[in-house]
């Protein structure tokens, strides 16, 4: 943490999500994330960037305590949400999740029909009752993932019977049917094709039109510039620089992370 | 063109032998049915036994030329399904707990342990069954089961034989269910058990089922055990799970010493070989038939 444009690491009144001095280690040994310190807001898309294995989803892995699901992995540091702090023993993971999302790299449609992939979480925690509230949650999540026209017809067939992309989006849809207010992307496209890419991509924008906060992992620096409005980018377990996702391309500051944007590592 | 005969020559060499190989199979097996096939219909065709008679016939007696299978024909998938019943909640349930709940566990001490079962000689099983649980019966129900031996006993036993089968297979089956599904789950906010029941079970469940049919057809199969537990009577119907009875093996093992070559009972012996051989076909079929209803529901 050398540079000047070191976030500050007090967190900022009223905002979603903060994270101070976020330290993950495994095996007790082994630090793969030194001292994060960020700040996400409401309706924001913040881009995570760096080479592999710089602790970017090793970070955005803490902010919904899926970490926790890891064994022998500490997550040190205090990550604020909603102004408490979440990293505690006695924080319910569960409720936890119930408003921070995730979605992973590889699509993750469970073995049921479209309709039920969508309505597992929301029933599981009693969120719909009647079979009326159902269609309408059904409708709206898919609308919001731009999945909609494309299985309107087909909402009883199997999810894994989708495209890839398609399937993506589901995963989308059905993170929002929770009603979540951050939503964590974890490499979303990379095992997509382009134009799918760009249907994800188009989706993360109006989901944040929303009112979402939304933060996602990439490798692909121009994903970073389409999607994002701030960027961080990571290196070796360090959180090296972060800005507006404008001014850390056209003006970066860190050494590490003109090399990288000019494709010396990477 | 001269340099390459003798490799061409290699690899026509090659082709024989292993085309030899699966001839050698296929010829075994066909050799196999036709031959189980030729002499249990004989039964029907040659000796004149009607095949309803024989089917349904609830008296199995040689000695008055009285075939009826059915007895064993009950007993065999009575055992079956019994022992089924009882293995299959206890494989699953520790199948859950070693996969889901205490993975280093189950990799270093459960898995080891369950796979000495297997290798277990069916006739330990046995002895096992008749000191053990004929005497546990006969102490429970008293003069309802005398020697303590029938359908009940022979099931037990069958549930401890098929119980580390299903649940090796299980935890196969659970373990091949892809991590990204469980994070899906909590990633939702569902509790471990809500994942574990809807989520992983679900995905799992073509997989279950097969290592549900693998067990069953071990319990079918299953001879030397049973016999020893089951009581061994063919005469008549059971009328109840602590009745003796017998199954289809059982019965054709005690018979094969006493039928003479070519006599009606050498065929009708014959004939439960070929029972045997048609449900095994079965359920091979059925496992089958999961799997690529599996493959088409992920695919």
């Amino acid at each position: 943490m050398t540079d000047a444009t070191t976030p500050q690491a007090t967190p900022a009144e009223g905002s979603l999500l903060t994270t101070r001095d976020v330290t993950v280690t495994y095996d007790l040994t082994h630090e793969a994330l030194h001292k994060t310190s960020l700040t996400f807001e409401k309706g924001q898309v913040t881009a995570l960037i760096g080479p592999s294995g710089c602790g970017k989803s090793t970070f955005l892995r803490c902010l919904n305590l899926m970490n926790r699901e890891i064994p022998r992995c500490s997550i040190g540091g205090e990550i604020f949400y909603h102004g408490h702090d979440i990293n505690t023993p006695k924080e319910n993971l569960f409720e936890l999740r119930k408003s921070i999302g995730m979605v992973f790299q590889q699509p993750t449609p469970f073995r049921k029909s479209i309709r039920e992939n969508i309505l597992f979480a929301p029933k599981k925690h009693g969120r719909v009752k009647t079979r009326e509230e159902e269609d309408e949650l059904v409708e709206t999540s898919l609308k919001q993932a731009a999945l909609w026209d494309e299985v309107k017809d087909k909402l009883k067939q199997s999810a894994h019977a989708l495209s890839g992309g398609q399937q993506q989006r589901l995963c989308i849809a059905r993170t929002l049917a929770m009603k979540p207010d951050v939503v964590l992307f974890d490499e979303p496209c990379s095992a997509l094709d382009p134009i799918s890419t760009f249907a994800i991509e188009e989706t993360i924008r109006d989901i944040a039109s929303t009112g979402i906060c939304e933060i996602i992992v990439t490798h692909n620096m121009e994903q970073a510039t389409r999607v994002s409005d701030r960027t961080a980018f990571f290196y070796v377990g360090d959180m090296v620089e972060t800005g507006t996702t404008q001014q850390i391309f056209r003006d970066p500051h860190d050494q590490r992370l003109i090399d990288y944007l000019t494709g010396r590592f990477g | 063109m001269a340099n390459l005969m003798p490799k061409r020559r290699l690899e026509n060499i090659g082709l024989g032998i292993t085309g030899f190989c699966v001839a050698l199979v296929a010829l075994v097996v066909v050799t196999l049915i036709f031959m189980v096939a030729q002499q249990g219909l004989t039964t029907f065709f040659v000796d004149g036994l009607n095949p309803i008679d024989f089917f349904f016939g609830q008296n199995w007696i040689p000695e008055q030329e009285r075939y009826g299978a059915l007895p064993m024909i009950v007993g065999s998938f009575a055992v079956t399904l019994l022992s089924t019943a009882f293995a299959l909640p206890i494989a699953i349930g520790s199948a859950i707990f070693v996969v889901e709940v205490a993975p280093s566990f189950g990799r270093r001490i459960f898995q080891p342990f369950i796979e000495l079962l297997v290798g277990i000689p069916s006739v330990v099983y046995g002895v096992l069954g008749l000191y053990v649980i004929n005497s546990l019966i006969k102490a429970i129900f008293g003069d309802a089961a005398p020697t303590g031996a029938g359908i009940l006993s022979g099931s037990l036993v069958l549930a401890i034989m098929i119980l580390p089968t299903i649940t090796t297979l299980s935890m196969d089956a659970l373990r091949a269910v892809p991590n990204q599904y469980r994070e899906g789950s909590y990633a939702l906010g569902c509790t471990r058990w809500q994942t574990t029941w809807h989520v992983v079970l679900k995905s799992a469940l073509p997989s279950l089922m097969t290592a549900v049919i693998l067990g069953m057809t071990r319990a079918f199969g299953e001879t030397l055990a049973v016999q020893m537990v089951i009581g061994g009577v063919e005469r008549s119907m059971p009328m109840g799970l602590l009745d003796p009875a017998s199954t289809l093996t059982a019965a054709l093992t005690a018979g094969l010493s006493n039928a003479v070559s070519g006599s009606v009972y050498y065929h009708a012996l014959w004939s439960l070989g070929l029972i045997l051989l048609a449900m095994s076909l079965i359920f091979i079929l059925i496992i089958h038939l999961i799997g690529r209803k599996g493959a088409k529901a992920n695919g």
